[in-house]
């Protein structure tokens, strides 16, 4: 009973502290104006705003110290917020004395007394944020010196080198739970940054009950409604995705709760999901070109129709409409050689693109689908885009290709749909047996 | 911003008076305070532009009309959709879902711990007697995926190999409008916006010289239940999202033609000085309904080329119309319907709805349910086969179904040779074929009595966020702010049917 209302009362501590800071910085100021701006009458109000911020000074320091009696808060950054409140307190009080008997002091005493005294609350004001929102809270988003999350993430060869605990709900807990739950601060007695220390538990038992989900409190905490007392992260934190739960629930039912468990063993969809959360060496990057609108709308005034497909990979769908291409094609395509890894589906149907304008197209890594049908494009034309190594569907309709001519594609292994229809080429061509048979559909008329 | 202005505030005036009453308590709090805010920051910092690219601003004002930002949410698998909307609720199990226990049930009792309490329509509650039947169409397997079709589909019993059929359908409306309206706009009440109209809301338009979102509608259809422009409306969303209806006729859109003694030389000068008209009210009340208006005669005037050019038939082959059937040469038909998709979907039209009604059969349903299928089997399938010949299928999704099922047992007296059969929300078969679904596959299962669903029920709501999804959509993130509240297609439900994805 005591102890809860202690920490009733305490709780007020991050309410009050405001006010002790303004009245100290205002006292400041005052004097600042006073001296500065030669109004001696205003001495008084130093040393009035001075009284009130010691007063106020005292008090949140008094709460201060029943919050931390109240559990949750431990370690170095308490201590310093501690000692560096009390000096505060003591600083105002020095402050007020010596600017209520100005004449007994040397105006230097006075100046550094209160220079002391804005340091140490600066001091105090940021050790408290700190636990409050966590130690890299100011910093973490800083543009230059910040330790954003990413190097936090460490480097991997492959996708098959990730265990699930390290590299997939680590970083999870880093930024949805370790905010509270960690040393100097484990709410409910509960410290997430080890995987030892999360198996503890916290002041209520442990939090994850191997192969059992449903029992484990971790899961019922985050998977409550929002407005539940429980709910966690509390205090309207940003809550877990559906799939930080998918990939917590999955390591504990189907996982074992090892932390050494493979990534690759979880369902395809929450692979997918890790994938581009992943840093793995070499790997395609993910969050590869980014959006170039004002070049997009350049595209759009020569006719291109542009359509974002992924934010996240910049990937594009590029679409030169027949009647924009109006014989000069050729020169058109050039337009895109500034976005050629961007362009993932392309469309130059019965546009007039000739062999000629093959190795260019070829340039477009990141093809996946490639409609040129109704062009008059021939065999000399197609072995320039057995480099299209991510290829998947080729639209050749109504072109020129020939049987023969047709074998570059077979180096493409992404491919999936061929598209023959109003070609010389027919089903029963040996070629094309052949590559319907490794999972390549090739269509024909109806 | 939008709402800051040097034209003085004329409150006399009738349509700003609207506009403030229209404007609730806390929008108008938020605005000011953030206005005041803003005015003060701008004119500190000199600097009249540094809020051009509010999030306030309608979208709809971006010139490229290119959808949201932020959208696509992830990698879409289809870039546009042909719904072949069978109105009235077909029989799925004279079609599809294929019930062989039933010949022997036939003429029994359906039993109440299969009907289980449900609450039947006013139309057959008073019956004394819910005698099963079994369908008198017979079945057949078809395709490398044996998939069960029953004669009167005989064309789309060729391509089964490309449907994905869905036998577990299931809707909470057991009656046609709200069911009809339940799935165009993920509610049964009339007011939300059609999947059209959020699709084209949240991607755009891939041609600017054509609406994103077209509706036809079968002129040669049974038109026993009807059907109401607000199916493919806007809703609350700006109304240049909603679907334009074509006319089922030789001219889809009237008066694309100049006048006689006209030569059409200075509408674009018209249409300048009026879109400078327009704007300066825009700028004076901030109603995105005149940015609509704008940006509908822009459509209107470059629709004077694009549709006679789109909806011109004489350059298709013979065999295209033999494909589709005869009565494709016949416009407004739904074969000439679905041949006029196919080339809706070629100028890269994102949404083209098609509407066939008379699937509505309490009664008589043998010789009904013939006249609809003969009507409709060949164009549908010959859609199907058109667009995969031509590269179309990897990218356009096609929906075929209606707005509910229909009974396992006699509506009315059962005969030697007829029956009907009620509405039936409980269970019923839809199938989609194309993009990112998978080709010759049945998802979801119904019981022997083609009654209540067994296995992976799929709800409208499911359905939706399914197509939605397809589009590199996440349902629960394309949402609109209206009167104070987030709307969604999909209301506050909806899972995808990852089953049924490639």
């Amino acid at each position: 009973m005591t102890e809860d209302f202690i920490t009733f009362i305490g709780r007020f501590h991050p309410l009050w502290v405001h006010l002790p800071i303004g009245f100290l910085i205002i006292a400041v100021l005052l004097k600042g104006y006073v001296v500065l701006g030669k109004k001696p009458v205003l001495q008084e109000a130093v040393s009035f705003a001075l009284f009130l911020g010691t007063i106020s000074a005292l008090i949140a320091a008094l709460l201060g110290f029943l919050l931390s009696r109240s559990g949750g808060y431990e370690g170095d950054l308490l201590d310093i917020h501690l000692v560096a409140g009390w000096t505060t307190v003591l600083l105002a009080g020095i402050a007020w004395w010596v600017n209520k008997n100005e004449h007994r002091f040397p105006k230097k005493l006075s100046y550094s007394v209160l220079g002391f005294l804005v340091l140490s609350l600066s001091v105090t004001g940021h050790f408290g944020g700190s636990l409050t929102h966590g130690e890299d809270y100011l910093t973490a988003y800083a543009p230059f010196w910040g330790t954003q999350e990413k190097s936090t993430q460490r480097v991997l060869a492959t996708i098959e080198e990730a265990e699930v605990f390290t590299d997939v709900i680590q970083p999870v807990l880093r930024s949805k739970c370790q905010s509270c739950h960690r040393p100097g601060k484990s709410k409910g007695e509960l410290n997430m940054v080890s995987y030892e220390t999360l198996l503890k538990g916290g002041e209520n038992g442990p939090v994850i009950i191997s192969l059992d989900g449903g029992k484990s409190e971790l899961i019922r905490r985050v998977t409550l409604p929002e407005d539940h007392d429980d709910f966690m992260p509390s205090e309207g934190k940003k809550p877990l995705t559906e799939e930080e739960i998918q990939w917590i629930t999955w390591w504990i039912e189907k996982g074992n709760a090892d932390p050494k468990i493979s990534i690759m063993e979880a369902d395809e969809d929450l692979i997918e999901w890790a994938k581009p959360r992943l840093n793995i060496l070499g790997a395609e990057k993910m969050l590869a070109a980014s959006i170039d609108t004002v070049y997009l709308r350049t595209l759009d005034k020569i006719g291109f129709r542009v359509r974002v497909l992924s934010q996240k990979t910049g990937a594009l769908d590029v679409v030169l409409p027949s009647e924009v291409a109006n014989g000069q094609a050729s020169e058109l395509l050039k337009a895109l050689l500034p976005i050629k890894e961007q362009i993932y589906w392309l469309s130059l149907a019965e546009t007039g693109i000739q062999d000629s304008d093959m190795s260019l197209i070829a340039q477009f890594s990141n093809i996946h689908r490639l409609r040129i049908e109704n062009n008059p494009i021939s065999d000399a034309g197609i072995s320039a885009l057995k480099n299209l190594s991510r290829l998947e569907i080729l639209n050749l309709n109504g072109t020129k290709v020939s049987a023969s001519g047709l074998g570059p594609l077979a180096e493409i292994k992404s491919l999936k749909s061929l598209f023959l229809w109003n070609t010389s080429v027919n089903p029963q061509d040996e070629w094309v047996v052949k590559i319907s048979s490794e999972k390549v559909k090739v269509v024909f008329g109806a | 911003m939008s709402h800051h202005h040097d034209a003085p505030l004329r409150s006399s005036n009738r349509d700003l008076q609207e506009i403030e009453k229209n404007m609730d308590r806390r929008r108008f709090l938020t605005k000011t305070s953030l206005g005041i805010g803003s005015l003060a920051l701008g004119s500190l910092m000199g600097m009249e532009k540094i809020f051009a690219g509010n999030p306030e601003t309608p979208p709809m004002l971006s010139e490229s009309a290119n959808g949201l930002e932020g959208l696509p949410h992830f990698m879409p698998k289809a870039k546009r959709i042909i719904y072949l909307f069978q109105a009235g609720g077909p029989s799925q199990l004279d079609l599809y879902d294929y019930k062989p226990k039933l010949v022997d049930l036939h003429g029994q009792e359906l039993p109440d711990s299969v009907r289980d309490g449900q609450r039947l329509t006013g139309m057959s509650a008073d019956q004394s007697s819910f005698p099963m039947t079994s369908s008198a169409f017979k079945f057949s397997q078809y395709g490398q995926s044996r998939t069960w079709v029953s004669e009167l589909m005989p064309h789309t019993a060729e391509i089964v190999d490309e449907l994905c059929f869905i036998k577990s359908m299931q809707t909470s409306q057991i009656n046609h409008d709200p069911a009809i309206t339940f799935f165009q706009t993920g509610h049964q009440l009339p007011g939300r916006p059609s999947m059209g109209a959020w699709l084209s809301y949240g991607l755009g338009s891939d041609n600017q010289n054509l609406p994103s979102f077209i509706v036809l509608v079968s002129k040669d259809a049974v038109q026993d239940q009807p059907l109401y422009a607000r199916l493919w409306g806007n809703g609350f969303l700006p109304s240049q999202y909603q679907g334009i209806q074509f006319r089922s006729g030789k001219d889809p859109v009237l008066y694309l033609g100049n006048p006689e003694n006209y030569d059409g030389q200075d509408r674009r000068e018209m249409l300048d000085y009026l879109k400078s008209l327009n704007e300066a009210q825009f700028d004076t009340y901030g109603d995105p309904e005149i940015s609509a208006r704008i940006a509908q005669y822009e459509m209107a005037f470059r629709m004077q080329t694009s549709v006679p050019d789109v909806t011109d038939m004489s350059n298709e082959p013979d065999w295209v119309y033999e494909m589709y059937g005869e009565e494709s040469r016949d416009p407004g038909t739904y074969a000439a319907n679905c041949l006029l998709a196919r080339k809706l979907i070629e100028k890269d039209v994102k949404f083209v709805q098609l509407y066939h009604q008379g699937w509505d059969h309490h009664g008589n349903l043998p010789n009904g349910i013939k006249n609809q299928s003969q009507k409709t089997d060949q164009a549908t399938a010959a859609l199907i086969k058109d667009l995969k010949q031509r590269g179309l299928l990897e990218d356009t999704l096609v929906v075929w179904g209606g707005e509910f099922g229909r009974t396992v047992y006699s509506q009315g007296t059962l005969s030697p040779d007829n029956y009907g059969r009620d509405h039936h929300p409980r269970c019923f078969t839809k199938w989609m074929c194309g993009a990112g679904v998978k080709p010759g596959f049945t998802y979801g299962e119904t019981d022997d009595f083609g009654y209540n669903v067994v296995k992976d029920p799929v709800h409208v709501h499911d359905l939706q966020a399914t197509i939605l999804h397809l589009f590199g959509i996440d349902h629960e993130k394309l949402t609109y702010k209206h009167q104070g509240r987030r709307f969604r297609l999909t209301d506050v439900e909806g899972h995808v049917v990852k089953g049924i994805l490639t």
